[in-house]
């Protein structure tokens, strides 16, 4: 009996996910840290957001990565000429679902670009989760058990085959990564930083980037949740001055009333697991951090009035891989089933949602041009002296001009896996739509004339 | 956006951060872009008092100044 127990072990430890472990005391916080490197022109602060899409996402996001490394981008760093390129200087890189693998994977493989090719954008990782789930044999016996889902098998496949088991604690510490996920009881986003594995009183370093990615492309109906756990200590969420003054801004602001009410949920210790889906349920493009980020003590709003070095460029950056597939369902009588009208319900009014996050970005950019504008230089708003007009940047099927090509884009589908042809097509169009790109053109000049002219 | 100008009852020479709700924003003496509602502001001095305030209705011509 105690021989079938020890053979049967493994396996009974395998039904269990790999869960978050709880904060160690000797933690420093990344949150603080502060992010820079060699290369990195602390003039400015490039924040890119790619949007969620599957594989199409992936894709189109790491196509736009390799031609923004094709731009020349030099600088002059405590008296040295710097030749770097304009991904390099990207400080904060922001994805949802697929846009959250190539995210990491740039983090992870900057210099190696065909690694993240090779192992995910020209696969079928459809196919290859299929075949995970059979091989190794054990994998089908792990999913019996209840607390074992196809997510979090996924979440190891992405952990073994995509991220070379590569954990949070060995990314670099420039750009910093941001997954969305949402959790699911609140609707609220949920971010993998130390911020947020704060609400679970849990320890982000030790985590595995698959899962994180997993539960970032957890779509409802088709795959289960991610699990994390909570070590979180009673009443610890409710100390800090920011909650304290979000409760009394609370019936005013709205945003205020959900940062509350998501505390307040966290912190109810009999919340001891929290379940996180697609990012893309609450922003499918990757913009609500750039308004956090603008908003009161944001990492945006820090860095506008951080003094001892000067601001010259704030760049927002977003690559938006919405589709809008030619609809069939007004040619038929037949009402849509349930399950097409889920997919609607999921993603169309996000869709919006997301534009309108877009077009507020583009409107506090401008109001922060207008506060700034030199015709205005009064001895307190010398600060501000060198900020150009923010760039924002979207890079979507929607400025393609020639009208097949955009209708073949809007067109791809939301999967898994692109065939060679659909891939093709994106290496097609990414780079003319870079090249058109009106702000991104903008901001190519000011670096050239910022050189020659310094 | 609203607008905020935090300043010193008894000056010092170096400069010196602001902090709000707790945490390090700006400086003293430098014009700050903030959202409208309450905040809690201080300054990064031992025994710097707090206060609580309302931002609204500020321009950038016309922040609310608050002295510490």
């Amino acid at each position: 009996m105690r021989l079938l127990f020890l053979c049967l072990l493994p396996f009974l430890l395998g039904c269990a996910p790999m869960y978050n472990a709880p904060k160690d005391s000797h933690f420093k916080s990344l949150v603080e840290e502060t992010i820079t490197s060699d290369n990195d022109d602390e003039s400015i602060l490039f924040v890119i957001a790619f949007s969620g899409g599957g594989t199409r996402a992936a894709a189109m996001s790491w196509y736009v990565l390799e031609e923004l490394k094709k731009i020349h981008y030099r600088f002059v760093k405590n008296g040295t000429v710097i030749n770097s390129n304009l991904a390099d200087q990207i400080d904060y890189i922001s994805g949802i679902s697929g846009g959250s693998f190539a995210a990491t994977a740039w983090c992870l493989y900057p210099d190696n670009m065909q690694v993240f090719e090779n192992n995910f954008i020209n696969k079928n990782i459809q196919k290859s989760l299929v075949e995970y789930m059979f091989w190794p044999p054990w994998n089908l016996i792990r999913l019996l058990s209840r607390s074992y889902t196809r997510t979090d098998l996924a979440g190891e496949y992405y952990h073994h085959h995509i991220f070379n088991k590569k954990l949070f604690r060995n990314l670099p510490n420039r750009p910093k990564l941001l997954i969305h996920s949402t959790h699911l009881a609140t609707g609220e986003q949920f971010l993998y930083t130390q911020d947020h594995f704060d609400l679970l009183g849990s320890d982000l370093l030790s985590y595995r980037l698959g899962p994180a990615c997993a539960a970032s492309s957890a779509f409802p109906v088709l795959l289960n949740p991610i699990t994390l756990k909570s070590y979180v200590v009673p009443e610890s969420l409710m100390k800090e001055a920011k909650y304290r003054i979000a409760k009394k801004n609370s019936v005013e602001d709205i945003d205020a009333y959900y940062y509350c009410f998501m505390r307040e949920f966290f912190n109810d210790t009999t919340n001891k697991w929290h379940h996180f889906s697609d990012g893309g349920l609450v922003d499918n493009r990757g913009l609500q951090i750039v308004l956090d980020g603008l908003s009161t003590n944001g990492f945006i709003n820090k860095r506008l009035h951080e003094t001892n070095k000067l601001l010259r460029k704030l760049i927002i950056f977003n690559v938006d891989a919405g589709s809008f597939p030619l609809d069939q369902t007004c040619k038929k009588q037949q009402a849509p089933r349930v399950l097409s009208v889920v997919q609607y319900a999921a993603t169309i009014p996000m869709d919006r949602l997301s534009g309108e996050r877009w077009k507020a970005v583009k409107i506090l950019g401008e109001e922060i041009w207008q506060t700034t504008q030199s015709s205005f230089h009064t001895e307190e708003t010398s600060n501000y002296k060198n900020l150009e007009k923010p760039y924002c940047i979207e890079i979507s099927f929607r400025a393609i001009e020639n009208d097949s090509l955009r209708t073949a884009c809007l067109n791809l589908p939301t999967s898994f896996y692109l065939t060679s042809e659909q891939l093709n097509l994106l290496k097609t169009v990414v780079p003319i739509l870079v090249k058109n790109e009106p702000e991104l053109s903008r901001l190519i000049k000011t670096v050239e004339d910022d050189y020659l002219y310094r | 956006m609203q607008f905020l100008k935090v300043k010193l009852n008894k000056p010092v020479k170096k400069k010196v951060s602001v902090l709000i709700n707790g945490e390090k924003n700006g400086y003293v003496n430098e014009l700050l872009m903030l959202d409208e509602g309450w905040i809690e502001v201080s300054v990064d001095l031992p025994e710097a008092k707090t206060k609580e305030i309302k931002l609204k209705n500020t321009t950038r011509q016309k922040p609310m100044e608050v002295v510490i």
